[in-house]
């Protein structure tokens, strides 16, 4: 479960959030949509400690989130960031315990993509943050949310709105 | 050897045939030649008169400054040609700079041999030979990481959101800027010896040395540049990270 609460955020002196609170629960895929520029991927951003609030505060499983210990809890998430597909992502299982969100390119791949993703074991792994993530994933992340994983998709996609348990819509 | 101011000067006569050339085929390069081969000699000439007051007063403190002050100019040099923001990454390439050529610069001092660690005709030659090195190598090297980190910073946020650690996150960029920076360099020295004599191994040549010993120091001298050159990336960008980060991992504006 993660959770914001009261949470205010501006970025380039722009209004994003203001007093917002929302749950993301286990065995849940809830959306965050909005239109371009709403925040979906700032509020991301801040669910995973990447940018602090102005005011409000994050929490995992009732413990709170801060700039120390958003490491630790990072540990225990899962991230699918925007356009992944560009940096050679997929998100296949290998097996049934052992399933990865990025698999490394191959060697063909190595050249035009600089920069490689490890393999991420989704083992232990009770929180999913995808932003913007292609349709292919959609089957997967609902199977993930079922199998009890809190899973949160920042998307403007109806079809993920409308496997969506919660949506959440940010303001244009 | 003994060159004389005669035949100094006969010998830059040399130049009288590229020039000659140029003017011939009316080619726009003659005044850029004339003012390129002008400034190398007033800076050669410069430096060669600071080389040759350490020599007359040969103290292993002007020895450090003048380690201190290469490096200086070199990292400002190097950070220009790469781009880099000269504020904030100045200390931490220079100081990177400097232990590494200062560690490297040991090193092959006590390999070769020589007679003391702080003498003029051993600082100023081998930390001359090892800050080339690092500046040449280190201007693809860290422009590579700093500008793959600031135009594709989605693999460094995509690790570190899966639970990476900070090292490990960059490591794929540490790794790319490796690769860059070694790249040309290897491809040197595929083809060093056979079609062409480095041009530092001809010079230990002509100061005298035997073709064995040459040859030995001109290896021992590349294979510390490689040190110096990799020690200097590393540690400019483990020194540039706070400059670089704020406390939550997150690339400063």
């Amino acid at each position: 479960m993660i959770e914001l609460k009261d949470a205010t955020l501006t970025r380039k002196g722009r209004l994003l959030l203001s007093n917002m609170s929302m749950m993301a629960q286990s065995g849940q895929l809830t959306c965050i949509s909005g239109g371009q520029g709403s925040g979906k991927t700032a509020l991301l951003e801040a669910l995973l400690g990447f940018i602090p609030l102005d005011s409000g505060l994050v929490s995992v499983n009732g413990e709170l989130l801060t700039a120390l210990s958003a490491p630790t809890f990072r540990r225990r998430m899962a991230y699918v960031p925007q356009r992944h597909e560009e940096h050679a992502a997929v998100f296949v299982p290998r097996t049934s315990d052992l399933e990865t969100i990025w698999s490394g390119p191959t060697a063909a791949t190595w050249e035009p993509r600089p920069i490689v993703q490890p393999a991420v074991t989704l083992q232990g792994r009770d929180i999913v943050l995808a932003d913007d993530p292609p349709l292919a994933m959609l089957g997967q992340l609902r199977a993930l949310a079922d199998e009890g994983r809190t899973v949160v998709v920042a998307t403007e996609r109806d079809e993920y709105l409308n496997i969506s348990d919660k949506t959440i819509r940010l303001k244009d | 050897m003994k060159i004389t101011i005669l035949t100094f000067v006969i010998a830059l006569l040399l130049l009288a045939l590229p020039g000659y050339v140029l003017a011939r085929l009316d080619l726009p390069l003659l005044k850029r030649s004339g003012r390129g081969v002008a400034i190398m000699v007033a800076q050669v000439a410069f430096v060669a008169l600071l080389t040759w007051a350490l020599w007359r007063l040969s103290s292993p403190w002007l020895c450090g400054l003048w380690l201190l002050a290469v490096t200086m100019v070199a990292t400002w040099v190097l950070l220009n040609r790469s781009h880099l923001p000269l504020q904030r990454l100045f200390l931490p390439a220079w100081i990177g700079m400097t232990a590494a050529v200062a560690a490297a610069g040991v090193l092959t001092l006590l390999a070769v041999g020589a007679d003391s660690l702080v003498a003029p005709r051993w600082v100023v030659t081998v930390s001359a030979v090892l800050t080339a090195h690092v500046l040449t190598t280190n201007i693809r090297g860290l422009s590579t990481y700093f500008e793959t980190l600031r135009t594709d910073s989605t693999s460094y946020y995509a690790q570190l959101g899966n639970g990476a650690s900070r090292p490990t996150a960059l490591t794929p960029y540490v790794r790319q800027a490796l690769r860059r920076m070694m790249e040309p360099t290897l491809a040197t020295m595929a083809v060093t010896g056979l079609p062409v004599l480095p041009m530092l191994l001809s010079g230990l040549l002509m100061g005298g040395l035997s073709p064995l010993q040459a040859t030995a120091l001109f290896l021992v001298l590349t294979a510390a540049g490689l040190a110096a050159s990799v020690g200097a990336l590393l540690l400019t960008v483990w020194m540039a990270d706070s400059y670089m980060f704020d406390k939550r991992g997150t690339l400063k504006p």
